[in-house]
This record gives structure tokens, sequence and C-alpha cells, in this order.
């Protein structure tokens, strides 16, 4: 069939045309050149689109960015400065610094022995949402926070950044914290739950309770041994003066007219005037040192008693602040520009160009029509 | 000739080499001329298109710019248009008749007419098609744009018109 019809077009070719040169000469003799050189061949290398797809390679390349590893400092809660991003820099959080947590317990400085399973686990929430409408979500956030029977400690917010620190109970964290996660799309929130045994605080305090009721124990023996002590000497003198007192009594009731009686009687009542003084100095100082002693060990006493208080407040404050959740919530504005930067992997500039440069190609490889008139 | 030889002489012409032109003359009117006759059944007219057709190309001849249109591919489209415009201000084309049809001179008179009238029963872009390929001899990329169709479809129509014609042979 082929065949068929390239014969027939040979044929159909080669009709005679007998004002052939008739023609060539008449419209050749209209034909009149312009003087400006013929237009330029365009190349056959799309110079524009590889020139725009370097670009885009070029700006590809120079705006990924690093991969550098989170680095935690010891086991303190991550801070600011540390391995976290959130707060950011832009943020309007206040800086926590690094002893966030230790300015809630002092932090003994030794490990628990690991037959000690018990945890105490006091988790800190950080996040950060990005949104067009900043403050409308402070708002939100500070309402779900109360809604959690939650408080709000410090917060702030403007058009661009905001910030909220809360506490919240324990016991509703999680479904604080999906409420939220709801606010704003995976993209635009960004999380970190950090939790830390507080086991070794724990074991600190008990020791301290520990120790200071052997210390408290110890003391009220000493205060009962005292008292013991000191009534018995008290009672013994206290006897001594009595019987001292009678036999001065008797013998100064007693009637006679023998002057060896009378110097016998004058001699003993010197002497027994003598020693019921004595006694009774004795007594007072017995009296008297019983008192210090008594005050020392009662001072002593009330200062312990104070201390067990204090730790015992120490270990409901610790058992008050497991129960607590806190942590911050820091909001950022972001720009059109940014929204398209989560969702395009890698620069959205170099894929500007790259389309560009796809848009150059299919503009020079266009369907052109040809020019008939 | 080939594509390349078009483009160098074009080139030539452009920057005034009536020698180059002569030669795209003689290369292309022979085909211009035979599609001509063969769409308007008429050499008279289709002498008249064919001087139409040139002059137009030599008005435009210096602003012309290839970018991928081949000279021959120009001086089609060019002719067709020219065509259409008849056609138009003589309110519509005339039926083909193989009868009526001038079939020149030649030996093999019976062959032809009978390939016309395979052509008569084809409808017109069956005809136009056939005619671009086998007349015009060019390539289906060629015929593609004159026709202002992509490749593909240029490719599937002229194979349909083929088998559509056998099956009339046949």
């Amino acid at each position: 069939m082929n065949e068929i019809f390239k014969k027939w077009g040979q044929k159909q070719r080669s009709l005679d045309l007998p004002r052939n040169d008739e023609l060539k000469k008449e419209i050749f003799s209209r034909y009149s050149p312009s003087s400006s050189p013929a237009p330029r061949l365009r190349s056959r290398i799309p110079w524009l689109s590889l020139a725009l797809a370097g670009v885009a390679v070029v700006v590809f390349f120079l705006s990924a960015k690093p991969i550098t590893p989170v680095v935690y400092k010891d086991a303190s809660a991550p801070t600011a400065s540390g391995g976290y991003q959130v707060p950011a820099e832009n943020s309007m959080a206040p800086d926590r610094g690094d002893s966030f947590l230790e300015k809630i317990l002092p932090n003994p400085q030794y490990d628990a022995p690991i037959t000690d399973t018990r945890e105490f686990l006091k988790t800190n929430y950080y996040s950060t949402i990005r949104s067009r409408h900043v403050i409308e979500q402070a708002g939100r956030v500070q309402t779900i926070i109360r809604g959690f029977g939650g408080r709000v400690d410090s917060q702030s917010s403007s058009e661009k950044s905001g910030y909220i620190s809360f506490a919240v109970p324990a016991d509703k964290f999680e479904l604080f914290r999906s409420e939220i996660k709801s606010l704003a799309r995976g993209k635009f929130y960004i999380e970190q739950t950090y939790s830390e045994n507080f086991l070794p605080q724990k074991q600190s305090i008990e020791e301290q309770q520990g120790q200071i009721s052997s210390d408290l124990g110890r003391l009220y023996t000493e205060r009962e041994v005292l008292q013991a002590s000191h009534q018995k000497t008290v009672a013994n003198l206290q006897y001594q003066v009595n019987t001292t007192a009678k036999e001065l009594a008797a013998l100064r009731a007693e009637v006679t007219d023998d002057p060896v009686r009378r110097a016998q009687i004058d001699a003993r009542v010197s002497e027994l005037v003598k020693q019921e003084n004595n006694l009774r100095t004795r007594l007072a100082n017995e009296n008297r040192d019983y008192q210090n002693k008594i005050s020392s060990l009662e001072a002593q006493i009330k200062n312990t008693e104070d201390d067990l208080a204090r730790v015992q407040r120490e270990d409901q404050n610790l058992v008050d602040n497991i129960a607590t959740v806190n942590g911050t919530i820091s909001l950022n504005w972001i720009s059109i520009w940014e929204l398209v930067d989560l969702y395009v992997p890698g620069s959205p500039l170099a894929w500007i160009i790259l389309f560009a440069a796809l848009g150059a190609f299919f503009w020079r490889h266009r369907r052109i029509e040809i020019p008939v008139s | 000739m080939t594509s390349n030889e078009e483009q160098l002489l074009l080139k030539n012409a452009q920057g005034g080499d009536r020698a180059a032109l002569g030669m795209l003359w003689d290369g292309l009117t022979p085909k211009l001329f035979g599609y001509l006759v063969n769409v308007l059944r008429d050499r008279n007219l289709a002498e008249d298109m064919l001087q139409n057709t040139w002059l137009r190309a030599i008005e435009a001849l210096p602003k012309f710019q290839q970018r991928g249109v081949s000279v021959s591919a120009w001086l089609f489209a060019i002719a067709r248009n020219e065509c259409r415009q008849y056609w138009r201000k003589s309110h519509g084309e005339v039926p083909f008749d193989p009868a009526m049809h001038d079939r020149g001179t030649t030996d093999h008179a019976q062959d032809r007419l009978d390939i016309e009238s395979v052509l008569a029963s084809l409808s017109e872009d069956d005809r136009e098609l056939i005619r671009l390929r086998y007349i015009a001899d060019l390539p289906v990329s060629d015929i593609a744009r004159i026709m202002n169709i992509n490749f593909i479809a240029a490719r599937v129509r002229l194979h349909r018109a083929l088998a559509r014609a056998r099956a009339k042979i046949i």
C-alpha cells in the first residue's frame, strides 16, 4: 500500500508546469531581501533551562541544613540553650537557666542503688506552635490550661510571638497534651516532654527524716534521764534539809539548865545551821544546773523537731511537685514562605528556580504554529 | 533535498542569494504544484495558488525563523491556507470527481484513476494526510505541525487512513 502511494505521489510531483520559468521570474522579481542579516539560528541546547537548573541545584545544596546531633547536658532537663529548639531565640520566653529542676529541690550528687525500684517521675513539657494567628492561639491555650484544672504562671503574646508558662495536674496531663496538639497540624507543632525520677531526692529526704528522728529520740531520752536524776537529787537533798531542820527544831526546843548540855546544844545547832545552809546551797545549785541543762535540751529538741517538720514539708513538696506537670508553650508566627518551606523538601527558592527552568524548557519546546501569513 | 540542505539554502536566500532561492524553487515547486493540482483539481487554479503561495513566502522570507519548522512544512502550510481562503471566498469545496479531475499526461491513467477513486471515498482529512505524506513527501512531524495536531495523532490518523484506503482497494 505504501509503495502504491509512493509511486502515486512521485507521479503527482512530476506534473508538468508549463509556465514554470515565467512564474519563477515573476516571483523572483518581487523578491527584495532585507539588508539586515538573516535571523540567527537558535542553538539546539536549551542554555537558559540548563543554567536555571544548575542554579537550582546550587541553591538546593547551599540551603541544605547540616545535620547536627542533639546534645543534652548531663542528666539535667533540656534547656532553651540546649539540644531542644524550644523556646526559639525570637520567642518571648524568659531564660529558665540550667538549674530549672535544681531550684525545685536539692539534687543529691549520688546515684540511687538499683535495689530501690521506686519511681517518683517529675514531667516537664515544652512545645512550640507555629500559627498565623498567635494571639488567638494564646487565648485558646490558656483556656485549655484552666479547663484542665491547671494554672497559668506567666504569659505574654503579640502578633508575632507568644509564651505561656503553666502547671497542670499530672493525672490530666495526657488529655491536656492531646488537646494542645489538636490546635495545630503536625508540621506546625513541636513538643518535647522530659521526665526525671526524683528517687535520689526522695531517698535523701528519707535519710534526713531517719537521722532527725533518731536524734530526736536520743534527746527525749536524755531529757527523761536528766529529769529523773534531778528529781532524785532534789529529793535526797530535800530529805537531808528536812532532817537537819527537824533536828534543829528539836534542839532549839530543848530546855536545859545544864551549862554543858547547853554548850553541846549550841555547838550542834551551829553545826546543823551550817549543814542546812550547805544543803540549801547544793539544792539551789542543783536546780540551777538542771534548768540550764533542761533548757539546752529543750532547745535542741525544738530545733530537731523543726528540722523534722522542714523535711516533712520537703517530702510533701516533692509529692506535690511530682503530681504537677510544669511546662511552657511558645507560639511563633509563621510566614507564607515558612509554610512553603515546611511542606516542600529542600529550599523553596531552589524549587522556584527549578520550575522556572522547566517553564523555560517547555516554552522553548512549545508547539510552534507555522506562520502562514 | 534534505532538511539540512533546505535550511542552508533558506539561510543563503535570506541573505540575498537568488541562486539559493532558485534552488529552493526547483526543489519544492514540483511537490507544491502536484499537491495543489490534487487538492484543487484544476491546473490553472493550481498555478494561481502556487504563485500566491510563493509570493506570500517571498514576502515573509526575511522574517522567517525556522525554530524547528522546515521550509517545506512552511510552504505547504501557506499553500493549504491559500486553498482555504479560496474555498471560503468561493463558498465551499468542489466535490471530488475523478472523471472531472485533470489527470495530466501519464501512461498509467487507469492506475491513477483507481487511486483517485480510492481517495474520493475517503474523508477530506484522510486525503489531506495522504497528499502531504506522499505528494509533498513530508515527515509525519511536519504533517502534524501543518495540521496542527500532535505527532502521535498524526501518525495514528495516517495509519488509519492508509488502512481505510487498503480496504477500499481490496
